[in-house]
């Protein structure tokens, strides 16, 4: 019973990120193809060469490279377009209907596409995006995320210590915890005890 | 070779109580044949706990088209995911019917170890409130031993495969042989102190299965965080590793694997000579003999045995005279959590990750007092602690801001839950379908079964307190527990079908797990439960098996087995 007591569960996560959907296409062909990739640049299995472009810019807005490295260091896209690839139909329908919008979004108020705009514009875009398309904004948000942070990239961008090993048990080893508070208000302020 | 000699014993299953049956049986000099439905696991091929989230193609969320073709029933446990879902069956193989509007979710794993690779090894032992609720409250059947009976048993086990907790001291939730305890998170520090100052009620942490310290030559756990894939350092306890490799140091021990047993076979006075199986690869059929028959194949799998052994002296099943047999089935319910986060514990620090438990709230109701709203009790789970990357969907925005505020702003989440006792019944039943069989040719099992008035007023109560206490800690964006018992079975505590009891009458076996009627046939996982407490069952399958199994080797030296 307590692996389904911690946090959030896989099950939760991948609803969230499919909402009621569920991956059907030929997965056991994909799952070879990704794990042996053929030599060479990435050849995407869903997108059309200038969509993967769209969706690494879009993810790169996202989580962008700054400090530490970001989606377009861990290809975000390379995922995206796998995961979409083994999707359901109206899961690749929402990502083409989603990337056209906002292609068409930036040629009705800048008069070119996305790519073609300067950062500051493409986060203007993806801002009015996130407004007229929540659940496709939503939804590329959500597999960047996962993408990202699921990546050995995103893995050291949080420090997680996961499936390592580890010389003790993880815990709290903060005396003030272990001393107080005894109590807490609802408002989450220490009272005394 | 097998199939000429005579075995003293033949176990059937290999999991949490087949292991110790052929452990104790071996020890005691008996030669032991143990039959598994399934294969050996091999772990540098399906030991995956160091694997992580960017080696496998679906990052950890599984392929969905593969899970929905083949484990769409196995999927819905949540230790069934990309990296072990290899642990558990084909549910086109392995079908089973289930009762108009009573669904029912059975969860199986196959292989030389069954369950006890992927288990969540929360290890608690039952007290005189379990053993002897019926005496209390007039529901079912007392078991037919107290604490003070078995408890040398939990002892045992306890001492073989190593269990960490502390040592509490409260009656209804009895102490053991412990290795060290683990370690509670900050949150969880935090709960426990609201918990006992507003509430007066007792946070404990998990007492688990997993080595805290060296155990003979065995390596305490290293904290991966990922016990349901398997453990190359063997630092938990599994049967393979454990107690079958001891039964194999005897030299006793024959061990089949890849064989599904059909059916116990019996003489014309209705004794049992042996069993019949079905090779999984070959579909060959084989009959195996031997003076005595454990079945140990899981709790439903083994009344599923049963009700197929069908002869002129056993025309219900073996050893059914009663029509007990495949009656008063009961597992575990819970109910969805409450959850939310510790605003004061929101940092930018990752707090070590890897402790591979949580923490329990024994049962406190209907012990000393009785609680009007309903019978028997529950116990909670609370775990409070740092997500790996979850917390990025709650915060809002993108770009620069957003990558920071999930590097910086690290919330504390805690969720709480709880789990229940069924009350056994004796409408909650299983039986064999007459319509459809395995890939074997071996009958499905139809399983009718259902919670009732009792549990939802548990359920009730449940959510009432776990919303109050999870509030009472400060949480934030909280989503309240809901009053809904979880579906039967998914919380994989499948007992009953097959108790034990005083009366031939009222139950199949006797007080050291012994068919009434089939001297030689003995059942020990936990098929033979008249009731089931609020807590995990492994453990109390184990010592049962153990105290059975000593009871056997005893008569069978004295001859009154044959």
């Amino acid at each position: 019973m307590s692996g389904e007591a911690r946090g959030l569960s896989r099950r939760e996560a991948i609803a969230r990120l499919l909402g009621a959907g569920i991956v059907t296409t030929a997965g056991v062909d994909l799952l070879e193809a990704f794990a042996a990739p053929a030599a060479g640049p990435y050849r995407p299995r869903f997108f059309e060469d200038a969509d993967l472009r769209l969706v690494a810019t879009v993810a790169s807005r996202i989580i962008p490279s700054d400090e530490t490295p970001g989606a377009r260091e861990a290809r975000v896209e390379e995922w995206i377009d796998f995961f979409t690839a083994a999707s359901e139909d109206a899961r690749q329908t929402l990502y083409r209907g989603g990337l056209a919008r906002l292609e068409g979004l930036c040629r009705e108020h800048h008069g070119k596409g996305f790519l073609a705009l300067e950062g500051r514009l493409q986060d203007e875009a993806l801002t009015s995006l996130a407004q007229s398309s929540p659940e496709f904004f939503e939804a590329i948000k959500g597999d960047t995320i996962v993408g990202f942070y699921t990546s050995e990239i995103g893995l050291r961008e949080l420090n997680w210590g996961g499936q390592m090993f580890h010389s003790e048990c993880p815990g709290c080893t903060h005396p003030e915890h272990l001393e107080a508070p005894r109590d807490v208000r609802p408002s989450g302020r220490p009272q005394a005890p | 070779m097998a199939q000429q000699s005579i075995f003293d014993a033949i176990v059937v299953g290999s999991g949490a109580s087949g292991g110790w049956a052929a452990k104790v049986l071996t020890e005691g000099g008996m030669g032991v044949l143990m039959l598994e439905a399934g294969p050996h696991r091999v772990p540098a091929r399906d030991f995956t706990e160091h694997v992580r989230s960017y080696e496998v193609p679906f990052r950890g969320l599984g392929d969905r088209h593969r899970l929905a073709a083949e484990q769409p029933v196995q999927s819905l446990c949540y230790a069934c995911d990309e990296y072990s879902s290899h642990f558990f069956v084909n549910d086109h193989e392995n079908p089973y019917t289930t009762a108009e509007g009573r669904p029912f979710t059975w969860i199986r794993g196959r292989q030389v170890g069954g369950k006890t690779y992927c288990w969540a090894r929360e290890s608690y032992r039952f007290s005189d409130h379990e053993f002897g609720a019926a005496s209390r409250d007039g529901i079912g059947e007392d078991w037919p031993f107290d604490y003070a009976e078995i408890a040398p048993y939990y002892d045992k086990v306890e001492s073989f495969i190593g269990v960490s907790g502390n040592r509490d001291g409260l009656p209804q939730f009895p102490d053991g042989q412990f290795l060290p305890p683990m370690r509670m998170s900050c949150g969880e520090i935090l709960a426990r102190n609201v918990i006992e100052a507003r509430f007066g009620r007792k946070l404990l942490i998990d007492r688990v299965a997993n080595l805290t310290a060296p155990l003979d030559g065995r390596t305490p756990c290293h904290y991966c965080d990922a016990c349901q894939r398997g453990c190359f350092t063997q630092s938990y306890f599994n049967s393979p590793a454990f107690t079958i490799a001891a039964a194999a140091a005897t030299g006793r021990l024959t061990l089949i694997s890849d064989a599904v047993v059909s059916h116990v076979n019996t003489d014309d006075r209705g004794r049992a000579t042996g069993v019949h199986y079905i090779d999984r690869l070959t579909r060959e059929h084989r009959d195996l003999s031997a003076r005595v028959v454990v079945l140990a194949a899981s709790t439903i799998e083994s009344t599923r045995i049963m009700l197929h052994s069908r002869s002129a002296a056993h025309p219900a099943g073996i050893a059914n005279g009663s029509g007990v047999l495949g009656h008063y089935h009961m597992d575990h319910f819970t109910i969805p959590q409450a959850t939310g986060t510790l605003p004061l514990l929101t940092k930018a620090e990752r707090d070590p990750v890897g402790r591979p438990c949580a923490t329990v709230m024994p049962r406190y109701q209907n012990l000393e007092t009785a609680d009007r709203r309903f019978l028997r009790g529950y116990r909670y789970d609370l775990w409070a602690g740092q997500e790996h990357f979850e917390h990025a969907f709650h915060t809002p925005g993108f770009g620069g801001a957003f990558k920071r505020a999930v590097r910086t702003r690290v919330p504390t989440r805690v969720t709480m839950g709880a789990q229940g006792e069924c009350l056994p019944r004796f409408e909650n039943h299983v039986r064999l379908d007459a319509a459809v069989v395995d890939a074997w040719g071996i009958p499905a099992v139809h399983v009718d079964a259902a919670y009732g008035d009792h549990e939802r007023a548990q359920a009730r109560a449940m959510a009432d307190d776990v919303s109050e206490m999870v509030h009472a800690m400060g949480a934030e964006d909280m989503s309240d527990a809901k009053p809904e018992p979880s579906t039967f079975g998914l919380n994989i505590h499948e007992v009953g079908t097959a108790r034990m009891g005083k009366d031939p009458r009222t139950s199949v076996l006797n007080r050291f797990n012994q068919a009434h009627e089939v001297k030689n046939l003995f059942v020990t996982d936990g098929a033979c439960f008249p009731s089931q407490g609020p807590y995990e069952p492994t453990l109390t399958i184990m010592a049962v098996t153990v105290r059975a199994s000593e009871y056997l080797l005893e008569e069978y030296r004295r001859g009154n087995l044959t």
